[in-house]
């Protein structure tokens, strides 16, 4: 699938019917990526750099382990997880931030 | 467990340790070797896969990782996590940073990060120098680190495990260690010149290291929990309780530890070289983005055991920076401890490895090659660039080393992290201009080094002297009151500022200043022509294509670029180069022009070898120096602006063509709605005119088809025929006179009036009305001068219509009209109320309209135009005719303009 020109008329340049809109809807669907891609490092960022880290010290401890480290790895695994998710579909984006 | 069973009974000595230790390292250099010449035979592309580049990100897991994480854990609780988790936001959050880093790095052949600095702020000589002397100067306590890590590792082997107090073995030991180094680093980090400044062979050997030192922890910490316990329950019922009562974990440290290791990510020489230089393309990244915090995570995972584990066996007497190395040994678990051993050993080498040949290509491209420029002219010395270059790296390396090894011996036993942390804080004084660099195009030179340089004073004054302990500059009296008794500036609570942790302390002023500074000193200064060329490049990387216009215009012979080209790249390359742009040239054979693009071109090529500012040195000396015209970069100006104003306009119109949109759909619909009221209109004065002219007709059949009708007949017939024709022109006149006032071409007499004289005349008028009905009509003055500017005759016309309206309707059992005047605070007004059965509610706006009264009994002939005739003329009039609410009877309000109104009115028809 090429990217429509911007300079020129589309219409000559697309083949089969839906194909504008098969770009279009690709493009939206990039531009969501990058808005989660964006949100993870703030979303990560809010819940291993505020005060919720002193809310979950000292609140006992599950199966033997501290709350408090059962949660830092739990988020981390996650911010993981999402990035790992978003990452393929980004992969090759090249356009602007 | 059965699979980590000892494989080594025997105790392990010093013999053995250095025996294995030579065999991993030759296993390493035969990996190193290896890869080499599968990429020298361009069988390289698994080298480039995006997993070898995490692997070697993980440079950034030193030895301060692998021993000093557990050290740490065990004195600070979960203090040692922000060190992973900083850079785990900065990788997570690659599509803001990192990937714009790389772009640039690729765009602009960036060689390390005083180079990117340089680069950025006009290819500036004096920021590349500083940068590196700032990344020498913090990078050595750092390399110190690890062969202090090394020797104490074999310590812990010698037996008593002491904690740390290194005799002459010691010193021995890491100068052994250094020298192996120096001889890895030589051999593979500077082979060559490489035109891109990678290399293959020490990322594939730092990839392998990663692995090891993975798997190393990962089998201490799975021996540690599942082996010496029965599970991660049973370790943390172990958890002394200084570590487990700590509630507070959120703290200005924890802050400063996470700011500093995300910076750092991208900061310290070595990580700048394996994330953006080794980087050979932007895939390898968005796998890296979760690939690398999973790395780091995996390595924190058995950390905090591992250090309970410590703890409740050794207690605090011991060093627990070794734990890792201790418990397995303790445990009689040779083959074990054996692995933790390479896996730190992996952990140093690779750390020293990478950040020695980032610092050398710093020091040889920054320092010693713009010193030789300045004393040679490439153009006709004969010098051998290439060796002077390549030489100048080997000695740097051992120089560094040298300084490693000689901060080693200088510094006095600490902790690990300590260690490491003042190289953190000394490396994050370039971030501000590094970001500030990428995002905003006002950031000048002025500001940078002013802000990078008090930064580096003030954490070496802060931070790094100190760490000396009165060994280097500062005595430890003037660490303790400050220098000349000046208390107030006593580094480690400056200005007074006392009681803090010594690294909030010091970053805290170190990052203020330095922002301030930058920030500030770019807002006061201007940027020279060549930095904003620079900056656009920089800033706009995603919008602008890498090849921008080059505003200048240089002279140079061909002969004379490839000459500079042969000397620095080596012949292949330059013939290479110089290929290319023969055929973008259009030619088959022969030199290219010496055009401007050729000049950007081998310059940019430089760059990737010495450095953007040494290139741009270079270049001058050949092609003339870089005289920017003003046309030029008013050029470079306009082509971003242009695009801006473009698409400013673009939006404009949207917006604007939306507006039009909406009027139109606006416009329609009033249209449609007119239509429909003409349609409606023009059916009922159909009906109202067919009424009439029916029995017109039907009276005008009867007199001519009848032969005998008596005279008497004929009059009366006679008579309707008159009266019905009398209505029916009356109709018409009602109509012509409505669609006059409604297009506003009616004329109108404007004068003063006096509203008693109006009434009267109204009144008067219509009597012959009144007469019929025996309805009485009161009036009620008070005022009878109320005068105002209007049209006598037409407001009496509404007086008439309101009168003959109640004389229709207002039908009560003693008829009453009351017709009242007075002044409110609109203006005078005229009330017209009978005392009949009043509207309907629903009803009260639609007597307004024409023909409502359809299909309604009339007394008198009247089409029902009255009302809407009248309220027409108190438009024109510029007053108002309303119905008011309540009752008993119906009250008609004439409202009546003041003078001003009036005139107003009369103005904007």
């Amino acid at each position: 699938m090429t990217q429509p020109d911007t300079d020129r008329d589309p219409e000559p340049q697309l083949g089969p019917d839906g194909y504008a809109l098969q770009d279009d809807a690709r493009a939206r669907s990039i531009r969501a990526l990058r808005d989660r891609a964006r949100c993870v490092p703030l979303a990560g960022a809010f819940l291993l750099l505020s005060p919720l880290l002193n809310a979950v010290s000292g609140a006992g401890t599950i199966a033997g382990v501290p709350v408090n480290l059962l949660y830092v790895f739990g988020v981390w695994f996650t911010l993981i997880f999402i990035t790992f998710r978003l990452a393929s579909g980004l992969e090759h984006d090249d356009g602007e931030h | 467990m059965e699979s980590i069973e000892p494989t080594l009974r025997a105790p392990l000595n010093g013999d053995m340790l250095v025996t294995a230790s030579l065999w991993y390292v030759a296993f390493l250099f035969l990996i190193a070797f290896w890869a080499e010449r599968r990429a020298g035979q361009g069988r390289a592309a698994w080298l480039h896969s995006p997993y070898v580049y995490t692997l070697s990100l993980s440079v950034y897991c030193t030895a301060w990782t692998f021993y000093g994480a557990v050290g740490t854990a065990a004195r600070g609780g979960l203090e040692f996590l922000p060190i992973y988790l900083g850079p785990t936001l900065v990788f997570i959050g690659w599509y803001f940073l990192l990937r714009k880093l790389i772009r640039i790095g690729h765009a602009q052949r960036i060689t390390s990060i005083a180079d990117l600095i340089s680069s950025r702020y006009g290819k500036s000589r004096s920021l590349g120098v500083v940068v590196t002397l700032l990344a020498v100067i913090g990078s050595t306590p750092y390399i110190a680190l690890q062969l202090k890590s090394i020797t104490l590792s074999f310590s812990a082997f010698a037996g008593a495990v002491p904690a740390d107090a290194p005799d002459g073995s010691g010193r021995i030991t890491a100068f052994w260690v250094a020298a192996g180094l120096a001889a890895f680093t030589i051999l593979f980090g500077t082979r060559n010149i490489d035109a891109n400044e990678r290399h293959t062979g020490v990322v594939m050997a730092i990839a392998v290291e990663a692995v090891v030192k993975l798997v190393a922890l990962l089998t201490v910490g799975v021996f540690v929990v599942w082996g010496l316990n029965d599970g991660p329950a049973s370790v943390f019922a172990q958890m002394p309780p200084n570590l487990s009562q700590i509630e507070t974990v959120f703290t200005p440290r924890w802050v400063t530890l996470m700011f500093l290791a995300g910076t750092a990510v991208f900061c310290l020489p070595r990580m700048f070289q394996i994330a953006v230089v080794e980087n050979s393309s932007e895939h390898q990244l968005a796998t890296a983005a979760w690939a690398f915090p999973l790395y780091l995570a995996l390595i924190s995972l058995f950390v905090f055991p591992i250090a309970i584990a410590g703890l409740a066996q050794f207690g605090t007497d011991t060093n627990p920076d070794l734990f890792v190395l201790t418990l397995p040994l303790a445990a009689g678990q040779n083959g074990i401890a054996l692995l933790a051993f390479l896996g730190g050993l992996s952990a140093a080498t690779s750390m020293v490895i990478v950040a020695t040949i980032a610092l050398s290509t710093m020091v040889s491209n920054h320092i010693v090659l713009p010193i030789w420029i300045s004393y040679r002219n490439i153009q006709t010395t004969g010098d051998d660039v290439r060796g002077v270059l390549l030489t100048s790296r080997r000695v740097s390396i051992i120089t560094i080393l040298i300084l490693g090894y000689l901060y080693f011996t200088v510094s006095e036993p600490r902790a690990l992290a300590a260690i490491g942390l003042i190289s953190f804080a000394g490396m994050a004084q370039v971030a501000p201009a590094l970001i500030g660099g990428l995002y905003w195009q006002g950031a000048t030179r002025v500001g940078a080094l002013a802000g990078i340089g008090a930064g580096f004073l003030l954490w070496a004054y802060t931070l790094l002297l100190p760490s000396f302990e009165g060994g280097f500059l500062l005595s430890e009296t003037v660490i303790a009151s400050g220098p000349f008794g000046l208390s107030v500036l006593r580094p480690q609570a400056l200005f007074g500022l006392e009681g803090m942790d010594t690294l909030v302390h010091s970053m805290f002023w170190s990052m203020s200043v330095n922002i301030g500074l930058f920030v500030g000193g770019s807002l006061l200064s201007s940027a020279q022509p060549l930095e904003r060329v620079q900056a656009r490049q920089f800033v706009d990387v995603f919008r602008s294509p890498d090849t921008a216009a080059a505003p200048v215009a240089r002279n140079a012979r061909t002969s004379d670029l490839y000459h500079l080209a042969s000397r620095i790249l080596g012949l292949d390359a330059a013939n290479r180069l110089f290929d290319v742009e023969t055929r973008a040239q259009g030619k088959v054979v022969g030199l290219p022009e010496a055009n401007d693009r050729l000049i950007q071109a081998l310059e940019r090529e430089l760059a990737g070898s010495v450095g953007a500012a040494s290139a741009h040195e270079l270049v001058g000396q050949v092609a003339g120096q870089w005289n920017v015209t003003v046309a030029g970069l008013m050029r470079i100006a306009d082509e971003t602006s242009q695009l801006i104003e473009a698409k400013r306009r673009l939006e404009h119109q949207s917006s604007e063509l939306e507006n039009t949109a909406r009027a139109l759909r606006d416009a329609n619909a009033q249209l449609k709605h007119m239509d429909a009221m003409k349609d409606a209109f023009l059916s009922k004065v159909s009906h109202e005119l067919r009424t009439p002219m029916t029995s017109i007709r039907s009276f005008a059949e009867l007199l001519s088809d009848m032969d005998d009708v008596s005279n008497q007949d004929a009059k009366r017939f006679l008579r309707i025929i008159r009266d019905e024709s009398v209505r029916l022109t009356r109709l018409l006149d009602e109509i012509l006179d409505l669609s006059f006032l409604e297009s506003g071409r009616a004329t109108f007499n404007i004068a003063p009036v006096q509203l008693a004289e109006v009434i009267e005349r109204a009144i008067a008028s219509s009597e012959g009305l009144i007469g019929t009905s025996g309805i009485r009509i009161e009036t009620v003055i008070p005022d009878p001068c109320i005068s105002v500017d209007t049209d006598f005759d037409r407001l009496a016309q509404v007086i008439i219509n309101l009168i003959s309206n109640a004389v229709k309707y207002g039908r009560g059992t003693t008829p009453q009209i009351t017709i009242t005047t007075g002044n409110d605070a609109v203006g005078a007004y005229i009330d017209v109320s009978d005392n009949g059965p009043g509207v309907q509610p629903d009803r009260r706006e639609e007597i307004f309209e024409k023909f409502a009264r359809l299909g309604e009994k009339t007394i008198v002939g009247s089409a029902g135009l009255g009302l809407p005739i009248s309220r027409e003329i108190m438009r024109n009039l510029g007053g108002s005719l309303v119905l008011l609410p309540g009752g008993p009877g119906a009250t008609f309000r004439i409202g009546l303009p003041t003078a001003e109104m009036a005139a107003a009115h009369a103005a904007s028809r």
